[in-house]
């Protein structure tokens, strides 16, 4: 599968995002409540990204994470791609029951941050001597500790979801690498290159 | 993703040469950030529930004005703290214990007060009449509590980069916590099923700690806002028991009146507890920012990348 599987599988997430933002029952349903998640609730772990608390942090997030992916589908392929939005879904969701202050936690801005970083520890690594990817994750990590970003999109942000999420991001460019193709921007093989 | 010029080999021992560099960087942002994740400003807000959820409906007093009952002394006293709502109440135990130290301050006033029983948070499970109440603890008085706690944990820019250190998270008293309590009593006389009496008691207090202890300070603040709360309560309460002896029935408010219509007050809860309806209707009002630092963000990425194709 190509680049265009890639566009298409986003742009279906997002779409399905849309609707359960949507709609308050289904939000109801998939949306991270502590409580309910703690008692057995164990999807909410994965679906809760896809709810959102407000239009504006739908359109942010969702815009944003078709993009992101979409680039690290370039270079990295489907399947890693997946196993990306999958490993960050579940840790931003961990650090949220763990480490949060919120009773409930919905977006997908967590595993935005995971695509975010994994993105520019990708470039850090292959020009290490460009001061580009250096400047914007140093901007990257500034935002993401500042507290001025406390309410977005009409919402209280989760920190340690972002934070957690780019964590995620930061460690999976450490573990597996672009493939050769994809790097070229080909299309072909989707396999993952562990180090 | 490398340079054309470079042959493979010399791309992997660099590669790896930065990979272990980046390691470190990692390993040691992760360990900060791990301190850093558990110090979110919030805003924690706790409150009891209505009063027509715990007591059960009553007789409008208004309608038997001809029979009241004169209130004798000294009376026995019923106190009922009525438990919270939301994600995080305070403990029942606290407002035992709140209303343990009201029971002290109000058996002070042997004239006016024989005996004074907490109503046990077991018989509040179900909703609670005042005849069940004078039944079983032989009260003609019974005094309702019901409190409103807000706190807000705030940590300041210069503070929170002391929390990039674990000892600055451990020792550093950076985070205020802020406590506003407000408690509200009504004395209401069981035989005219009737308020005859109204009070407030109210504390506000500051508190510095270290990130690591925040909640631990949090708890304690509201612990000890509520204990001081209901004696401010229990103050004014004591001050004013010579006017229960010139107390006259006939101006007594109706406790129909005081816990307002039953059904209208539990759709109320009802729609309070239902998070995501309101937060549907925050949807359909839009408003906003679109977090235009994390687009800028975004866009800085986008160039990088194509720069770097």
């Amino acid at each position: 599968m190509g680049n265009a599987s890639s566009k298409l599988i986003l742009v279906a997430i997002a779409l399905v995002a849309a609707i359960v933002t949507a709609s308050a029952r289904l939000s109801s349903l998939v949306s991270l409540d502590v409580d309910l998640a703690r008692s057995g609730e164990v999807w909410r772990l994965f679906s809760s990204h896809l709810a959102h608390i407000t239009w504006s942090q739908y359109v942010t997030d969702a815009s944003l994470f078709v993009i992101l992916y979409e680039k690290y589908a370039k270079s990295y392929g489907l399947a890693a791609t997946l196993t990306l939005i999958t490993v960050s879904t579940l840790s931003v969701s961990l650090a949220v029951i763990f480490f949060g202050s919120y009773q409930v936690y919905a977006g997908l801005s967590g595993i935005n941050c995971a695509a975010f970083s994994a993105i520019v520890m990708t470039l850090m690594i292959a020009r290490p001597y460009w001061f580009a990817p250096w400047l914007i994750a140093t901007a990257f990590s500034i935002y993401l500790f500042s507290a001025d970003k406390s309410l977005v999109s009409g919402i209280n942000v989760a920190s340690e979801a972002h934070l957690v999420g780019a964590l995620t991001g930061g460690f999976f460019a450490l573990i597996i690498r672009p493939s050769k193709r994809h790097a070229n921007n080909d299309s072909g093989s989707n396999s993952l290159n562990l180090y | 993703m490398f340079h054309k010029n470079d042959t493979v080999s010399e791309s992997i021992i660099k590669m790896n040469s930065f990979n272990s560099t980046v390691l470190i960087f990692l390993v040691a942002f992760s360990m900060t950030s791990l301190s850093g994740c558990a110090h979110n400003d919030f805003i924690r807000s706790s409150a009891s529930l209505p009063l027509a959820e715990v007591i059960s409906n009553v007789k409008d007093s208004q309608n038997i004005t001809e029979k009241k009952i004169p209130l004798t002394f000294p009376a026995s006293v019923a106190i009922i703290f009525v438990h919270g709502t939301g994600s995080q109440p305070i403990p029942d135990t606290t407002l035992h214990l709140a209303a343990d130290k009201l029971k002290d301050q109000l058996l002070a006033n042997p004239k006016f007060i024989k005996s004074v029983s907490v109503v046990s948070r077991d018989d509040l499970n179900s909703k609670i009449s005042f005849d069940r109440i004078q039944a079983l603890y032989a009260a003609d008085i019974v005094i309702l509590l019901s409190y409103q706690q807000d706190q807000s944990v705030q940590q300041t820019g210069a503070a929170g980069l002391a929390d990039l250190t674990i000892v600055g998270a451990f020792l550093i008293p950076g985070v205020e916590t802020k406590t506003s309590t407000v408690i509200d009593g009504k004395v209401i006389h069981i035989a005219n099923n009737a308020m005859i009496f109204k009070a407030n008691g109210s504390d506000e207090r500051n508190d510095n700690s270290s990130s690591y202890s925040r909640v631990s300070t949090a708890k304690e603040e509201s612990k000890q806002g509520l204990l001081a709360a209901t004696t401010d309560l229990g103050n004014s309460l004591t001050q004013t028991l010579e006017k229960f002896k010139a107390y006259d029935a006939s101006h007594a408010v109706s406790m129909s009146v005081v816990i307002g219509d039953n059904t209208a007050s539990t759709e109320k809860t009802i729609m309070a507890n239902d998070y995501w309806s309101r937060v549907d209707k925050y949807k359909s009002t839009g408003g906003g920012s679109f977090g235009f630092i994390s687009i800028i963000l975004v866009g800085a990425l986008c160039w990088a990348t194509r720069r770097q194709n």
